[in-house]
């Protein structure tokens, strides 16, 4: 079987990874443009660092180039979480929920958007995706006592809903 | 003791919840964790959380810009030809280009009558609100180019990608993935630029401007760059056309083309400006709009509109 070209090799990893890399980015972001963004320079780059990667650490890379990506860009335009919890913002993003909501859901909406964006990510990576402890810690190149400890926050913040009904 | 201000990881039941939450309990020990009734609180939590849909991204038209982006990026990085070389290369795209002018000239145009507005989707998936009276061509490979012609008013929502070029009598402007508006006609060229950056050129002059900043060519000569609105540039584009301090003949204009009116200004009113806006949906309205705040006596007869 003749090696496939680089082109393919990249359209078979772009199709595997563009959208848990979009999620990735947008549980961070909130922001599906922003989010787009990002995805497309971490693709742009990677076409160029290709040959420099190695076989099966694709996904590490792509990962952590997204994150630095977002990184730089908040720092770029100071976008810090309050930008993401504009008015407007929320208007775009209501379309994505369910149209018939219970009061309990809206509100969990709202406390997941309010958590602090690492607390965030863990969660909906746990709950969305499906990932494990152990996979979101190589993800975030963190250790996975750091990311139980995230998930125990973001838990105990959203256990607070119940006391608020 | 259950702390509800704080997850004690000493606490069994805590352990457990982080390790239910990543699936990993089993058997009896799982069976026994489930019937805790401390758990139901977190259920809820976790099922409701499972409903949340995130939005996706269109992977096609993504890949596309991805790539867009990449060749443009390696066609940058030029390299040293030898003179025969790049001659015959040139050479060989004149041919190309001929041969593309006589094959494929079929040009794709798009025209909006009086009192009609068009949305159009571009190959690119730029958008493009046309106003009264315009006209938009482009070729086929406009997907490759991403140049096309205008006269009139349009409006463009542009995708990012490579430079995006409105050619017009009056002069041209430059994008690469931004929203402006576009008026030219009459001997007049604005550009006003809502989001990202623009760069227009008329008559050897070329400014750059960037949001909620107007620039202004008359009779190919360019005026200061202006403060506006940037949240009203696009206006037009739902039922009201605003403006600010433009001149009063342009506005005498923009009337004329979207109801089909012959409006001749007297000169005494050349030169004043025009701050408000009109109605689509109504003339008498419409005139009354413009012309009362300006101190115009007006009287219409038929689709003729006297200035006095």
């Amino acid at each position: 079987m003749p090696k496939p070209s680089k082109e393919q090799k990249f359209n078979a990893l772009y199709s595997e990874w563009v959208q848990p890399l979009f999620r990735f980015i947008y549980y961070k972001a909130q922001d599906q443009s922003l989010s787009e963004d990002i995805v497309q320079d971490t693709f742009v780059k990677f076409w160029d660092k290709m040959e420099t990667v190695g076989e099966g650490k694709e996904k590490a890379y792509l990962f952590a180039s997204a994150k630095n990506l977002f990184l730089n860009k908040i720092a770029h335009d100071k976008i810090v979480d309050t930008h993401m919890k504009t008015q407007t913002e929320a208007i775009v993003k209501s379309p994505h929920y369910d149209l018939e909501m219970t009061e309990f859901q809206q509100k969990l909406n709202e406390a997941i958007e309010k958590l602090p964006h690492k607390q965030r990510e863990v969660f909906l990576m746990n709950r969305i995706d499906g990932y494990k402890y152990r996979e979101i810690a190589a993800l975030l190149d963190i250790s996975q006592k750091a990311v139980e400890k995230r998930m125990s926050q973001a838990l105990l913040a959203l256990r607070k809903l119940h006391d608020k009904i | 003791m259950n702390n509800k201000d704080q997850i004690n990881f000493d606490n069994d039941f805590d352990k457990q919840l982080l390790r239910w939450f990543d699936g990993d309990l089993h058997g009896a020990e799982l069976t026994d964790f489930e019937a805790d009734p401390r758990l139901i609180e977190y259920q809820q939590i976790g099922e409701q959380s499972n409903k949340i849909t995130v939005p996706s991204v269109n992977q096609d038209s993504l890949l596309d810009k991805i790539k867009t982006e990449i060749k443009e990026k390696e066609s940058v990085e030029t390299k040293v030809i030898p003179l025969w070389k790049k001659l015959a290369s040139i050479a060989a795209i004149g041919i190309t280009i001929f041969a593309a002018l006589t094959l494929f000239s079929s040009d794709i145009s798009v025209n909006s009558h009086h009192a009609i507005q068009l949305s159009h989707a571009l190959p690119d998936g730029s958008q493009v609100i046309l106003n009264s009276d315009s006209e938009l061509e482009y070729e086929n490979n406009f997907t490759e180019e991403r140049t096309l012609n205008l006269d009139g008013e349009a409006f463009f929502q542009v995708e990012k990608g490579k430079s995006f070029t409105v050619v017009t009598d009056e002069g041209s402007v430059v994008v690469l993935g931004t929203s402006f508006n576009v008026l030219s006609r009459d001997g007049v060229f604005v550009v006003s630029c809502k989001t990202g950056k623009v760069q227009v050129a008329s008559n050897k002059q070329s400014k750059i401007i960037t949001p909620g900043e107007r620039v202004r060519f008359t009779k190919g000569q360019v005026s200061a760059v202006e403060k506006i609105n940037p949240l009203k540039i696009d206006n037009w584009t739902s039922g009201e056309s605003y403006f600010e301090r433009a001149p009063l003949q342009e506005v005498i204009n923009s009337l004329s083309h979207k109801y089909d009116l012959d409006i001749d200004l007297p000169s005494a009113y050349h030169g004043k400006l025009y701050t408000g806006s009109y109605i689509h949906s109504d003339l008498e309205k419409a005139i009354k709009m413009v012309l009362v705040p300006m101190g115009v006596e007006y009287s219409i007869d038929n689709d003729k509109v006297n200035l006095h």
